[in-house]
């Protein structure tokens, strides 16, 4: 893979200025990314804001059916789809988070490691997250399923409750600064800072 | 190897108002120059020797031409023909008048020629140009170029694009619309980037984690008085503060964890908790956002392990 920039375009024009000619040869040169050659492009700033976004409202649906899911819960039902919606959201959160990770120029030039070594603390909490809000879903709507406000509140049940509610808050903290961090053009072309890291890896 | 080569191709048509003047009236003349036997050919015999020992300079030429393409080669040049041809003046433009007032009679047949034998001249190579054909004075014909750029040089607001292998004349104004757009696009791509969006979101974010923490502190010492008043003095009127409560309590309670929550990552975002160490250290100094940060997480899992036993119904 070549380190150099590629020329992208190149015109050529005969310029006349009364009885003189120039022969103007245009070249341009894409300076950036290694588009065409390895797959990865630099980042545009209008892609990352509609994945910000998505990531955010990810998020936000998160944190208000954590708040409010005790207040919404007339029928079952309504909690059910709730909690469903929930965990299908924190499932598609996590899979654009590798998707994100997956378009960085330091993943396709194989530095796995120094990804891992970078967010490895988001991607554990994705998983732990997504663990533990499945297994409270459940075991709460097995025990409100059948018995409509009774109280269902067991040791077992209030310590998985607050651990998950105490882990989303750590959730929610990591997995925005990695959704912001990403955004950071060192990971989307060849750098000073990338070789360096490679070199310690390696060395 | 051609698409290089094709600059300097752009030489043969003469810039002068002269040549461009001589060379449509010179296509009939030539038929007439045509047949043979004529006197004409004489005079041509004796011009060709003449030529000859003009011949040299034609290595020099390509030499030229060849450091053009290396020059060309480069992102970006400007090839003024005019000051090549000035210092070609300016080695022997006393030689050349004098020659050109010997053979000002044969160098007009040699125009009158020349656009029969290449009707476009932008498709010949650089080779060909080079060859003399059939003994004609190929130097004389340059010379006119070589003259006239003495004169000034006035815009004729044309450029020609390469297109197809061919000079085709374009609006100047259109082309330099685009190229001022390009830089547009460039511009903006280094002014806003993914990082400022990101940057962009975060401040925001701040605001918003700062509201809540401010939102969150107004809520609370509300809620504190709301109970106190509800309740009397001494605990007196507890089934009164039950009583009404109960209602509010479930709403609170959510909106206490939802407001705790924002304030909660805004605080670790303050003290950048992901870097452990620095957060520790924040802590044992006793740095206000780092003590912050910390009673908000204790105040949350308070706030999620008894809130909802007190609050159950």
């Amino acid at each position: 893979m070549s380190a150099f920039p590629l020329p992208s375009s190149e015109e050529r024009f005969l310029l006349v200025e009364g009885s003189t000619w120039y022969a103007v040869r245009v070249t341009r040169w894409r300076i950036s990314g290694y588009y065409g050659q390895c797959g990865a492009r630099m980042l545009q700033p209008g892609n990352y804001s509609l994945v910000l976004t998505l990531q955010f409202l990810l998020l936000i649906y998160d944190l208000f059916v954590n708040s409010f899911s005790e207040l919404l819960r007339s029928a079952p039902v309504i909690q059910l789809v709730l909690f469903i919606l929930q965990d299908v959201g924190i499932l598609f959160a996590a899979i654009v988070l590798f998707l994100m990770l997956f378009n960085t120029f330091v993943f396709q030039a194989g530095l796995l490691g120094l990804l891992f070594q970078r967010f490895q603390v988001t991607v554990l909490l994705c998983a732990l997250h997504l663990a533990l809000s499945v297994s409270l879903h459940v075991w709460l709507m097995n025990l409100r399923w059948k018995s409509e406000n009774t109280f269902v509140w067991s040791d077992g049940l209030q310590a998985l409750f607050v651990l998950q509610r105490v882990v989303a808050v750590l959730y929610f903290y990591f997995y925005k600064r990695t959704a912001l961090s990403l955004g950071d053009s060192r990971y989307y072309h060849d750098s000073l800072w990338l070789r360096t890291e490679f070199a310690r890896v390696r060395g | 190897m051609d698409r290089t080569r094709a600059p300097p191709r752009a030489l043969p048509p003469m810039p002068s108002t002269y040549t461009e003047d001589e060379i449509p009236i010179s296509r009939p003349k030539k038929k007439k120059s045509k047949p043979p036997g004529a006197l004409e050919d004489v005079v041509q015999d004796s011009i060709l020797k003449s030529s000859e020992s003009k011949e040299p300079l034609t290595p020099e030429r390509r030499k030229r031409k060849k450091k053009r393409l290396a020059e060309v080669e480069t992102s970006f040049t400007k090839q003024n023909f005019n000051t090549s041809s000035v210092i070609q003046n300016g080695n022997d433009v006393d030689s050349q008048r004098s020659v050109e007032e010997i053979v000002r009679k044969p160098r007009r047949r040699t125009k009158k020629t020349r656009p029969a034998d290449h009707e476009f001249p932008n498709d010949l190579g650089v080779e060909e140009e080079d060859i003399i054909p059939d003994g004609h004075l190929k130097l004389s014909e340059q010379h006119p170029a070589f003259i006239v750029p003495s004169l000034t040089s006035q815009p004729v607001g044309k450029l020609f694009v390469e297109k197809n292998r061919k000079f085709q004349a374009a609006d100047r104004s259109g082309i330099i619309k685009t190229t001022e757009h390009g830089d547009d696009f460039l511009d903006i791509k280094s002014t806003w980037s993914s990082m400022d969006v990101a940057l962009t979101v975060h401040r925001s974010f701040r605001m918003v984690g700062l509201f809540a923490s401010g939102f969150l502190s107004g809520y609370t010492v509300w809620n504190i008085i709301v109970i106190y008043v509800l309740a009397g003095s001494q605990l007196t009127t507890l089934p009164n503060l039950l009583e009404i409560y109960k209602g509010l309590a479930y709403p609170s309670q959510c909106f206490l964890y939802f407001l705790l929550v924002l304030s909660t990552v805004s605080a670790f975002d303050r003290i950048d908790l992901a870097s452990v160490s620095n957060a520790f250290r924040g802590l044992v100094t006793l740095d206000p956002s780092a003590v912050a940060s910390f009673s908000k997480k204790i105040q949350s899992v308070r706030s999620f392990s008894l809130g909802l036993l007190s609050t159950w119904w």
